[in-house]
């Protein structure tokens, strides 16, 4: 037995008690627009204002690209011009305890993207924490499908400033991301728990909201590109990014990659995202969200790919991350008179210091390598009827369209389900891949069916 | 219940003392045994020790930060039970990849501390170490040899891959290998 084992943890046992009370918080990160993470329970009242400043400026920056006519909360909230009722469950369920009531309004589901609505209101006079001004929340990191427990890859959080005049309510919009594929296709209750905290104190316990709900993604996948591509993309220093896949709905829209050892290792001192325009000339942005070492998950943050648009343009950007001297976020917030509310200019940079790591829109990103196109391949009706003209209809296999984006709708039987150009749909259903489709047909866009086989 | 309310129970002598501990802080204790050993049986033993052993040190200890001692005694505790866990061959292979990344500090550890420089100034130079580190690193090194988290855990923690945060560990690990050689302990 190895004499000298664990003398290195055991020395770690007795670092100061400082550093072992702040690795017990939850972890709080912003980058660019997003919180990632739940803000901790115990928070200052400076870092509130911090965050209150970065969460204005968010969504500053999404009304002035959206259409102030929203269709649903969650649209709202995220500034999304784009109908998003069609793939809305609209759930309405409120829960009241001590004095604090909880209204799951609506939910999403996408591909393996969750998106929950949520409204908490409370009593004039609750006792809350000293400093707070609402409730904090707190969202459960994992959620049960089918009463099976689905590990969450990454969540967020948003928190709009409410109008004034709108009492003691707050919106909350919490987004989940799950591994592609954990989710059940056939999902018949999701089961989703909200803390509410009166407190500071991040080890008190919140008080739970459970809610159980159904949903589907059936609706939003239809409406789901999904493009394989093959681009490699190559940055300083022999680090290299092959992209893999293209998904793009009405809700969200990413792009999977897969790095190589180099770029691996580079991640640690470099930022790296992708930009640049569809077809329509909206800009686009796309950045590093998480994911495995193996299968990186670029999301796009801002406007998100027009649904006309035939094709998008980007560009890879690096950017030197700031040693930890250099990160000196906080010094660049001007904190006024009016807000320290009883702290000093001092605390509150130090508190927001400890919360902030820097600002990925501060940094100074540079093209590198080269500029790539994505072209959305539609099939148009004149394409189907072309094929069936040249092989004949008894002889369409399931290949024939496969460079076009499709969805498996099928459950039990492989149903696949093309959106053509017109508006109308394709279907090719079949018991076996292995054999030619039984049944092919087209939806028109009036709802009448053309039977092609 | 507060903490100072907790620590004013145990100098009292006041039983009460014990179940506000374990209201408060079961959970949070058996987390840190469990990321350990591993083991529900060996963690609850853990915590059960914790609590004995924290009413054997307040009075006189008066901590100022409750949850850092007690996670401190339930941590130490752990990696005792893990030593004997491995001592009867009974490996847990979570504890083996963290061994195998924090060997060559242990022997550093042993060959330099009391020969070369003094417990006292060894904690200097690790706390000091630890706290001059950026706060992504510092929190990444400390779940990992401190709450001994897995990589995986560390990676959702920090919306970072695996791949990233094994990066972040090994080169906070040689930088700390570097300081202790400027500091005259050998590597």
């Amino acid at each position: 037995m190895r004499e000298n084992r664990f003398k290195f943890l055991e020395a770690m046992g007795n670092i100061d008690d400082e550093l072992i009370y702040q690795s017990c918080q939850p972890w709080q990160k912003e980058r660019g627009s997003k919180i990632l993470v739940f803000h901790p329970a115990k928070m200052a009242v400076c870092a509130m204002l911090i965050l209150a400043l970065f969460l204005t400026g968010i969504f500053h920056q999404q009304v002035e690209a959206a259409i102030r006519h929203f269709t649903t909360k969650i649209a709202e909230i995220m500034g999304v011009s784009n109908d998003l009722l069609p793939y809305t469950d609209i759930i309405g369920a409120s829960q009241t305890k001590e004095g604090v009531t909880v209204t799951l309004e609506e939910v999403i589901l996408a591909e393996n993207h969750l998106y929950t609505a949520f409204r908490i209101e409370w009593e004039d006079g609750l006792k809350l924490g000293k400093d707070m001004q609402s409730p904090d929340v707190g969202i459960g990191h994992d959620t049960k499908f089918n009463d099976v427990e689905i590990t969450t890859v990454s969540s967020e959080i948003w928190m709009p400033e409410m109008e004034a005049g709108s009492g003691n309510s707050q919106d909350v919009l919490a987004a989940f991301v799950y591994n592609d594929d954990s989710l059940p296709y056939d999902i018949k209750e999701v089961e989703l728990e909200v803390q509410v905290f009166l407190t500071t104190d991040w080890q008190s316990e919140g008080i739970p909201f459970t809610f159980h709900f159904s949903t589907s993604k059936e609706e939003l996948q239809k409406d789901t590109f999904s493009i394989p591509v093959d681009y490699e993309l190559k940055a300083s220093g022999g680090a290299v990014l092959r992209l893999q896949k293209f998904q793009f709905n009405q809700v969200f829209s990413q792009i999977s990659a897969r790095p190589n050892g180099i770029f691996n290792e580079k991640m640690f001192e470099k930022n790296y995202i992708l930009q640049g325009t569809d077809s329509v000339g909206n800009p686009l942005r796309y950045e590093m969200s998480g994911g495995l070492e193996d299968n990186l998950i670029f999301k796009c943050v801002g406007t998100l790919p027009s649904a006309d648009s035939e094709w998008i343009e980007l560009q890879l950007y690096e950017a030197e991350i700031p040693s930890s001297e250099e990160q000196e976020i906080m010094n660049d917030v001007a904190v006024r008179e009016e807000d320290l509310q009883g702290g000093t200019k001092e605390e509150c940079e130090d508190s927001a210091g400890a919360s902030v790591v820097y600002n990925v829109d501060d940094l100074d990103h540079v093209p590198v390598g080269d500029k790539i196109r994505i072209d959305f391949p539609r099939l148009s009706e004149s394409d189907v009827q072309s094929v069936v003209a040249e092989k004949g209809k008894a002889a369409i296999t399931w290949e024939d369209f496969s460079a076009y984006p499709f969805t498996d709708v099928g459950s039990g039987q492989y149903v696949y389900e093309y959106i053509l150009k017109e508006g109308s749909r394709l279907y090719l259903s079949g018991s076996s891949l292995e054999e030619l489709p039984g049944s092919i047909y087209i939806i028109h866009r009036d709802g009448t069916r053309e039977e092609i086989k | 219940m507060e903490d100072t309310q907790i620590v004013q129970l145990f100098l009292d002598r006041k039983e009460a003392a014990i179940e506000e501990l374990d209201r408060k802080y079961n959970r949070y204790c058996f987390q840190i045994a469990w990321n350990i050993l591993n083991s529900r049986e060996d963690s609850e033993e853990c915590v059960n020790d914790t609590w004995f052993r924290t009413w054997n040190y307040i009075p006189p200890k008066k901590p100022a930060i409750l949850s850092s001692f007690i996670g401190r005694i339930t941590r130490g505790l752990a990696i005792d039970r893990l030593r004997r866990k491995y001592a009867a061959k009974r490996v847990d292979m979570h504890m083996a990849d963290v061994e195998a990344e924090t060997a060559k500090l242990d022997d550093l550890i042993v060959n330099t501390v009391d020969d070369r420089i003094s417990e006292r100034e060894f904690y200097e130079i690790l706390n000091g170490f630890l706290w001059q580190l950026a706060e992504s690193e510092r929190d990444i090194f400390l779940r990992r040899y401190w709450h001994m988290d897995s990589i995986k855990e560390i990676s959702a923690r920090h919306g970072r891959t695996e791949g990233s945060v094994k990066n972040s560990l090994y080169r906070t690990r040689k930088k700390l290998y570097k300081l202790l050689e400027k500091e005259g302990v050998p590597v």
